[in-house]
């Protein structure tokens, strides 16, 4: 028997009918009868479908050369004893195909007796690798391979069940000799085609389908190593909580720290062992390399001479690092500036693994070297000489194209030629609310990390690209009130557009969402915005200007409503890559480093330096920001006061970040 | 001449075909269909989708006086029906209309009536559009098959 076997094995592994089987398909959709009958025929079985389970019945009966059968799982009778009972009689295989809407609880007999299932719609790769349960009934290996008592038919995770399964397997069986010899031919005839078939079937599936966990059973068969992951690793990640739940525990751990152990930590899921997140994260990777691959690469690599870019940044985003370029712009005079760090920049290199609105926008290099902006940098806007308005602001995009360059208004008094003024990094998640990356307002960690694992959503380092950002139903503001908005702070209500805009917005990577290399990184925001005097410019501070400063004091008071929380929504419709976020984690040499840069602060403050020692991170919780500055508390710098500078070690990043904008933005207001 | 005609036609289904992958109302299912069409079945396509727009026809319009009635309460058979929907637009491989039976589904099973009723108008929006485009497929294809035909005449 294994003989005969063996050669058809090596005849035709995939086609060929098994012996003289016919198929009896039993379903009342009409419609994936007819696809399922075609595509067994294919295979050159012989169809007989029926309707009915009762109908089933004495089709059995009748007919001798049955030798499978495929139910649909919730027709009314399929588990009715006489069914069942004709099938264990007649050593008939059997198949559920579950219906893409599970109605009805399956029964213990029915999954105890079936061998296999099969999700809707299907496919002819599932049954291509049918052939494997349709044996002669003479073969008697069938039913000793029978594991169908171990396992689920409905998709779970249930890794128990797959292990004892795998007991199972390994114990011996009577016809153990047909078994191994099956394997044996298995593994020297070019049945590794068909596993390496359905390892890259099941691959390209994993995300999309869930699949049976007795899946794996058939990989044991073909006598390689089973991988428990497989089958199981499917079903496991389908449930979108869980995989909203692990881009979360990444998004904490940053990119460099992700290692399955913490992240099978932070996730704390039951289900989960080391192995599933491993592969999970291997999976996903690999996903985000295809994705970053496929998006249209333009015009504008950057050479490592066109932009700055700061090499102790990393993606994701810090909040030490926002924190830490804010003060610099704010404190430093710009010659001291260090010209590895970009000032307003906000976010690492931008990492294009995640679709997102601002995309490519920012990847602006430098604009002395408009058209060779690279996906990746943080845009940086070099000063010109004086203030140059039409040189920063005029980027040519239509309102409706443009995600996101807020005008870097030309009052980017940056009138220091070595200075940068980067935007924010766009981060990946364009369907939050733009929260401006600047500073005082901003929260780049406007995050609440907790809240945010909850919702997986993560609002955090969102490009700066606030207001700015010209999604088709934004409306123009008056003059006033775009000032405020002029990119970096976002208020509230244009958040809750944007992010309504946002939110329905599919990221689309075409062209005309980047930047454009002829626009020679201009930027427009509004056109309301070109009339902004220099005043006008940016909030918090890109400009070291003295009378910048006062501009911008008086510019945020205006904001002051606006400023503080961005909400955002809870279950978005955001694809799931879009939800990744960027890194806050404590990094402890980071803030070494900032705390070194902070001693050169001190000289350099525009106002009275007393406030600056009141300006570090402190330690104590500083509430959420929006209280502080939307209430304008009397006395913030009393509170800072009382916060000393060296508790950091070991904080965590959002806490610090926040403290230091709100700080950073009494300081400012102060004056 | 003929033979021009052929190409163009080619094109033209290719085309319609094309636009609708990327809309969305088409998915990889259908191309498994149309993988199935053969010599043994040379009409497959065109049958099943026959066989899906009579049954979706009947399905919909019993949607349609469910909800229409007045007294209507029986969210359960809405459900019943809009799975058979469900199970059929996805095994064509119509994406579309299988995500709006979705929502409509779940519009259904939290007995919102007036959901219910604009998940069905968007049912049959989509169920229209397809089988508008499926129609003009097929005549397309028709001609096809005959100036292809043509082209060898006996």
């Amino acid at each position: 028997m294994a003989q005969s076997l063996a050669v058809n094995l090596v005849e035709n592994i995939v086609h060929e009918r098994v012996g003289d089987i016919s198929i009896l398909v039993i379903d009342d959709d009409n419609i994936s009868n007819a696809t399922l009958t075609s595509i067994l025929e294919k295979f050159s079985y012989k169809v007989i479908s029926v309707k009915v389970a009762n109908e089933a019945v004495s089709m059995i009966e009748k007919q001798k050369d049955i030798g499978l059968v495929i139910a649909n799982i919730e027709l009314p009778n399929i588990d009715s004893q006489s069914f069942l009972t004709t099938l264990l009689h007649k050593d008939i295989p059997l198949i559920l195909i579950t219906p893409e809407i599970m109605t009805k609880k399956t029964s213990d007999s029915l999954t105890k007796a079936t061998l296999f299932c099969l999700k809707k719609p299907i496919f002819v790769n599932d049954i291509e690798n049918l052939w494997q349960h349709v044996l002669p009934k003479k073969s008697q290996v069938f039913e000793k391979i029978n594991i169908a008592e171990k396992q689920k038919i409905v998709m779970t995770e249930d890794t128990k069940q797959i292990e004892a399964f795998m007991e199972n397997l390994k114990r011996p069986r009577t016809s153990q000799a047909t078994l191994l010899g099956r394997r044996k031919y298995m593994k020297a005839f070019p049945t590794s085609e068909m596993y390496q078939k359905r390892t890259s079937i099941e691959n390209a599936e994993w995300k999309t389908k869930p699949m049976c966990p007795i899946e794996i059973e058939n990989k044991g068969r073909e006598g390689e190593k089973v991988e428990i992951n497989i089958g199981s690793r499917c079903g496991l990640w389908t449930n979108f909580e869980r995989h909203m739940k692990f881009l979360a525990a990444l998004s904490i751990l940053g990119e460099k720290s992700s290692r399955p152990k913490s992240i099978l930590r932070i996730m704390n899921d039951p289900s989960l062992n080391h192995r599933h997140v491993a592969s999970h994260l291997q999976n996903y990777k690999a996903q985000i390399e295809r994705i970053n691959e496929t998006l249209p690469r333009n015009e504008w690599i950057s050479t490592e001479k066109t932009f700055k870019y700061p090499s102790n940044y990393e993606y994701p985003f810090k909040a030490s690092n926002l924190t830490k370029n804010l003060i610099e712009i704010f404190f430093k005079k710009p010659s001291e500036r260090k010209e590895t760090t970009p000032n307003l920049h906000l976010g690492g290199k931008l990492d294009l693994t995640t679709p997102s609105l601002f995309g490519n926008i920012l990847n602006n290099s430098a604009i002395e070297a408009p058209s060779t902006t690279s996906n990746n940098p943080p845009y940086n806007i070099p000063s010109t000489n004086g203030v140059n308005h039409s040189g920063l602001v005029s980027t040519s995009f239509s309102s409706d194209k443009l995600l996101g360059l807020p005008s870097l208004p030309s009052s980017v008094g940056v009138s220091n030629t070595d200075t940068r003024i980067c935007f924010p990094n766009s981060d990946p998640k364009p369907m939050q609310s733009s929260t401006s990356v600047f500073g005082t307002d901003m929260n780049p960690l406007d995050i609440d990390p907790i809240s945010t694992l909850n919702s997986c959503v993560f609002q955090a380092d969102h490009s700066i690209v606030g207001e700015n950002y010209f999604l088709p139903d934004y409306t123009i503001e008056p003059l006033d009130t775009n000032i405020d908005q002029i990119g970096w702070i976002p208020s509230m209500e244009k958040n809750s557009r944007n992010e309504a805009n946002m939110n329905h917005t599919d990221w689309i990577p075409s062209t005309e969402n980047y930047v454009h290399p002829e626009t020679d990184m201009n930027i427009i925001s509004l056109e309301t915005n070109t009339t902004q005097t220099g005043g006008a410019f940016s909030r918090e501070g890109f400009v070291p200007c003295e009378t910048n400063y006062d501009d911008n004091m008086t510019h945020r008071e205006t904001n002051k409503g606006d400023m503080g929380l961005v909400p955002f929504e809870e279950g978005d419709d955001v694809p799931i890559e879009d939800l990744i976020s960027f890194d806050i984690d404590v990094n402890e040499m980071d803030m070494d480093v900032w705390l070194e840069n902070y001693d050169t602060f001190e000289k350099n403050i525009h106002f009275s330096t007393g406030n600056l020692e009141n300006v570090l991170p402190s330690n104590t919780q500083v509430g959420s920001i929006s209280q502080i500055s939307m209430e304008g508390q009397d006395n913030p710098l009393a509170m800072h006061q009382r916060e000393g500078m060296n508790g950091m070690n070991g904080e965590d990043n959002i806490d610090i970040g926040r403290k230091n904008i709100d700080l950073i933005d009494e300081i400012l207001r102060e004056d | 001449m003929l033979g021009l005609g052929v190409d163009r036609l080619q094109a033209d289904i290719n085309r319609l075909l094309t636009s609708l992958f990327h809309q969305g109302v088409l998915d990889e299912q259908f191309l498994q269909l149309q993988q199935l069409q053969d010599d043994t079945s040379p009409t497959f396509v065109y049958d099943v989708i026959n066989i899906y727009f009579d049954e979706s026809d009947k399905l919909l319009r019993n949607l349609r006086l469910l909800l229409m009635d007045r007294e209507f309460s029986d969210y359960k058979k809405i459900g019943l029906h809009l799975n058979q929907l469900v199970g059929s637009s996805s095994s064509i491989g119509a994406r579309r209309v299988r995500n709006v039976c979705v929502a409509f589904r779940s519009a259904s099973e939290l007995s919102n009536r007036p959901g219910c009723l604009r998940g069905l108008e968007v049912v049959e929006h989509e169920y229209h559009y397809l089988k508008n485009m499926m129609h003009e497929i097929f005549q397309l294809e028709q001609q096809r098959l005959l100036a292809a035909g043509a082209r060898y005449p006996m």
